[in-house]
């Protein structure tokens, strides 16, 4: 018996020492998944994605947007109609008149206050801003729109909230479905777990869970969701661990950061301040009872009750979790009713695409390039503001798809063959406000705009021009021969340029060459002024070319992008001052502190009045030459000044121009270089003409600076004239290059003009 | 009111300004209003190029005040950053708001960066009435330069 005893004892020994070695193994399994769990929740979360928003749409009297264009943009960012206008985001309208009460928003300049505005629309656009006393507003911005990310890796995108932002009774509602003893329970909840496992039981099958919020929130941001003992062993001892060491307040603000809320193609909808945006438009802080019931009842199978595709199972959920808001008394018999009745009220369903304007946020992410780490942008939530305007955008695309299809239809082009870039900047900031990289422009491919060089075609003349006004002796009444010529190439070919129609005109004015894009007296300009040097003026425009200095290149046999021409005409377009192109405005860290802001940069890269002169002659192409097509499409009174451009063969096809507010460049053309039988002025400013037509209301700002006299000229001669003659055209001058000689009509003309005037006038002179 | 005699020296001036001629007209800015109204009426007519005056009363002048006014204070108390965000602001609504450029000129100086104020002051004084305080206030800066 002693024997069996001590054998006994032996085996008991030996199995308290096996637990003794054992003890240390778990002592430190769980020393490890203390130090994992509080490292993980303690520092950064998650990696945040970038978000990336539009232009701010500035609210003052005088802004050019219609009742309609403003409701649009309203409704973009989620603002929703009610009769009466009582919390953020409500709007109401009334004929020519809108109250809305916007949200507010910090900007780098300040902070837009949350208020209640009444908005007076005329035939002009705002008319007038009124605040909640009658007091006029002099201006106020509506906050922007997000328009796209830049996503890590694994394309979780969230927009992480602090749980004071969460409505009580969302989270109320929240704890009655998923964890009701959540306060009281130390992550894990035995009686939950018995209540599961009875329902399984009983059914067979799993159907319940016994997790808890924290038992849930460990899953999903340490663990993987597979079925497995080991990965539940770990969750039950991890999940006293994350309640011992964070609130209950923590736990429930990262629960509803992490948990999955869906999917919009590739993105992962991640935490409910994105889920509020992603099915509603909506802030937390707008969401009403039906909206917060819908958000609670998605967390438990999100694809399942999708409420787009399974609008039945979602409604069922939705009120399902009514009813057990109303049994925990979270909501009374009439609200119960009244929500139950509630359409599931979300959004139309959003783009599935991660970004629905690809080529600008290509622009977004060169101008980034250097500026912070891919990983920075991938991971940080960062939040990038641009200049984009989705009015003008959205515009851009429908322009570049339906002219481009009708074009093709008219001139019995295979269909889909044209393609088309185009960029549309702010005229004196360069601020790029709208591209199209392709006729298809929510695709994701070849970015024509930003980096398909094409040969310029004429839109190269006003450099040849600029550099001939730069030199004394020329002016824009000077003479210059339209002959035919030919001279030899640098390659010893023969190089002979032709007018468009063949034709050669003789001796004409510069003006006259300029504005009806006359070939031969152009390239005669240049190559007296010397390849070289006209290449030499380009650059010092700010343009960097690496163009072969032959002759041909006087005629735009050069490449460059849309996004160059654009920067080169900025500089006609503003006075002979250069603004960078650029897209972002400011950027942001995640928890709203301001990181970077991009200024606007000006650098004199022209004379003034070389500048002025130009936008005269810009202006006479669109009135008079080879642009005058675009009236078929614009008020003659918006003013605008362009430039057409077309290429050996008819492979490109260009239009450069401005107005008062915008300067858009558009190229047409194959991406196989071959011919389409298109010139500036039959395909891109038809496309340029549409586009301005929608957006550009102002004429072009024309200011003449003080060294600038108008003469009237005599075409055929270039000489001194009168208004009165025939023939007779308005010359701008930098004072002391005008004409000395006067041709016969204005010798005739003037004194008697003079005297005249002198008797009408009489003594004041 | 326009006296008889300007109406009547409009009405020349048209008359022969509709010649037979290619009529673009242009005009200086800071010239006197009375001229500018006569060109104007006549270049609608004609669709020639037509000098604009910035300074003219377009309602959205109060919102571009407003901004300067915040701009010009927020420089005065060297948040440079502000009113340089305050300033391009207003230029975006007015491109030809010479003070707007004043003070973008004033936020360089006051950062050191003299060609780029000299850059912008030189573009202001393109916008101004000669003579007018603006104008004086902009050259002064570039004399200091």
């Amino acid at each position: 018996m002693s024997t069996e005893k001590s054998m006994k004892a032996a085996g008991k020994r030996r199995h308290l020492h096996k637990l003794l070695w054992l003890l240390p193994l778990l002592l430190a399994g769980v020393l490890y998944l203390n130090v994992m769990t509080v490292t993980k929740f303690s520092g950064q979360k998650w990696r945040l994605p970038s978000h990336v928003y539009a232009r701010p749409l500035e609210l003052f009297a005088g802004a050019n947007i219609t009742l309609d264009e403003f409701v649009w943009e309203l409704e973009s960012l989620g603002y929703r109609e009610a009769r009466e206008v009582s919390r953020s985001g409500e709007f109401f309208r009334n004929q020519d008149q809108l109250v809305v009460f916007l949200r507010g928003f910090s900007f780098w300049d300040g902070v837009e206050l949350q208020q209640k505005v009444q908005i007076d629309f005329d035939d002009n656009g705002i008319s007038g801003i009124l605040d909640a006393s009658n007091a006029p507003v002099p201006i106020t911005r509506l906050e922007p729109l997000r328009i796209g990310g830049i996503y890590p890796d694994h394309l979780e995108d969230r927009h992480p909230i602090e749980l004071d932002e969460v409505p009580d009774l969302l989270v109320e509602a929240l704890l009655a479905i998923e964890d009701r003893t959540f306060y009281q329970h130390w992550g894990v909840s035995l009686r939950g777990i018995a209540r599961a496992l009875k329902a399984d039981i009983q059914a067979g099958g799993l159907v319940q869970g016994g997790s808890t919020i924290t038992q849930q929130l460990v899953k999903n941001f340490y663990l993987t969701s597979e079925r497995t003992l080991l990965r539940k062993l770990k969750e039950l001892a991890m999940a006293p661990i994350v309640e011992l060491h964070f609130s209950k307040e923590e736990i429930l603000e990262t629960y509803l950061n992490e948990v999955y809320f869906g999917q919009s193609g590739q993105r992962s909808i991640r935490g409910i301040g994105l889920a509020s945006q992603f099915y509603f438009r909506r802030p937390l802080n707008e969401l009403e009872i039906h909206q917060m019931a819908f958000l609670v009842g998605t967390i438990k199978g999100p694809s399942h009750y999708d409420p787009w595709s399974k609008t039945e199972a979602a409604t069922e959920r939705r009120n399902l979790v009514l009813n057990v808001m109303h049994q925990q008394g979270l909501l009374t018999a009439e609200e119960l009713l009244e929500n139950r009745n509630k359409s599931l009220d979300v959004w139309a369903r959003p783009a599935r695409t991660l970004n629905p304007y690809p080529a600008y946020m290509a622009l977004v992410r060169a101008e980034l390039d250097g500026v912070y780490e891919d990983e920075d942008l991938r991971e940080n939530g960062l939040q990038i503001f641009t200049h984009l305007d989705p009015q003008v955008q959205r515009r851009l695309e429908l322009v570049a798809n339906e002219e481009l299809a009708a074009i093709e239809s008219q001139r019995g082009i295979d269909q889909g063959t044209l393609e088309t870039s185009a960029v549309v900047t702010r005229v004196g900031s360069a601020e790029v406000v709208a591209i199209v990289g392709g006729r298809k422009a929510g695709f994701d491919g070849f970015n024509r705009a930003l980096d398909a060089k094409r040969a310029i075609g004429s839109l190269i003349k006003p450099v040849i021009y600029l550099h001939a006004l730069k030199q004394p002796e020329f002016s824009l009444a000077s003479i210059i021969s339209d002959e035919s010529f030919s001279v030899s190439a640098p390659d010893e070919t023969e190089w002979s340029p032709k007018n468009y129609d063949l034709q050669s005109r003789g001796d004409v004015i510069l003006l006259d060459a300029f504005v009806n894009s006359y070939n031969q007296a152009t390239a005669r300009l240049g190559l007296e002024m010397g390849v070289e040097q006209v290449i030499a003026t380009l650059e010092s425009l700010g343009i960097e070319v690496d163009w072969p200095t032959y002759p041909a290149t006087l005629l735009g046999a050069g490449g460059m992008t849309a996004l160059d021409v654009s920067e080169l005409y900025q500089v006609f377009a503003n006075d002979g001052f250069r603004a960078s192109a650029n897209a972002i405005e400011s950027i942001y860290s995640t928890d709203n502190q301001p990181l970077l802001r991009f200024q606007q940069d000006r650098k004199q890269v022209m004379e003034a009045s070389h500048a002025h002169i130009l936008q005269y002659a810009l202006q006479m192409v669109m009135l008079e030459g080879t642009g005058k097509s675009a009236l078929q499409w614009l008020e003659p009174s918006r003013r605008v000044a362009g430039k057409t451009g077309t290429t050996n063969d008819y492979r490109d096809s260009w239009f450069a121009g401005f107005g008062g507010d915008y300067l858009a460049v558009f190229w047409v053309g194959r991406d196989d270089n071959e011919s389409m039988s298109l010139t500036g002025a039959s395909g891109a400013l038809r496309l340029w003409a549409n586009f301005m037509a929608k957006v550009e209301t102002r004429p072009v700002d024309f200011v003449q600076p003080k060294n600038v006299n108008y003469q009237w000229i005599n075409k055929s001669n270039g000489r001194l004239s009168a208004s009165v003659c025939d023939n007779s055209v308005l010359v701008p001058f930098i004072k002391g290059t005008e004409p000395n000689e006067r041709d016969a009509c204005g010798r005739r003309i003037v004194p008697r003009v003079i005297d005249w005037f002198r008797d009408v006038l009489g003594g004041q002179n | 009111m326009k006296s008889p005699r300007r109406v009547v020296f409009s009405l020349v001036a048209a008359g022969i300004i509709s010649g037979c001629a290619s009529a673009p007209l242009v005009n200086s800015d800071g010239n006197q209003s009375g001229t500018i109204d006569q060109i104007e009426d006549e270049a609608t007519e004609d669709q020639a190029p037509v000098a604009t005056t910035p300074e003219n009363l377009a309602p959205e002048v109060y919102a571009v005040e407003h901004l300067l006014n915040q701009a010009e204070q927020a420089g005065s108390q060297r948040d440079f950053d502000l009113a340089e965000a305050l300033a391009e602001r207003a230029l975006r609504i007015q491109r030809t708001a010479a003070r707007a450029y004043l003070v973008l000129a004033q936020v360089q100086v006051g950062l050191n960066n003299k060609d780029r104020a000299s850059d912008f002051a030189q573009q202001g004084l393109l916008y101004t009435s000669e003579g007018s305080s603006l104008e004086l206030r902009l050259l002064r800066l570039l004399k200091t330069l």
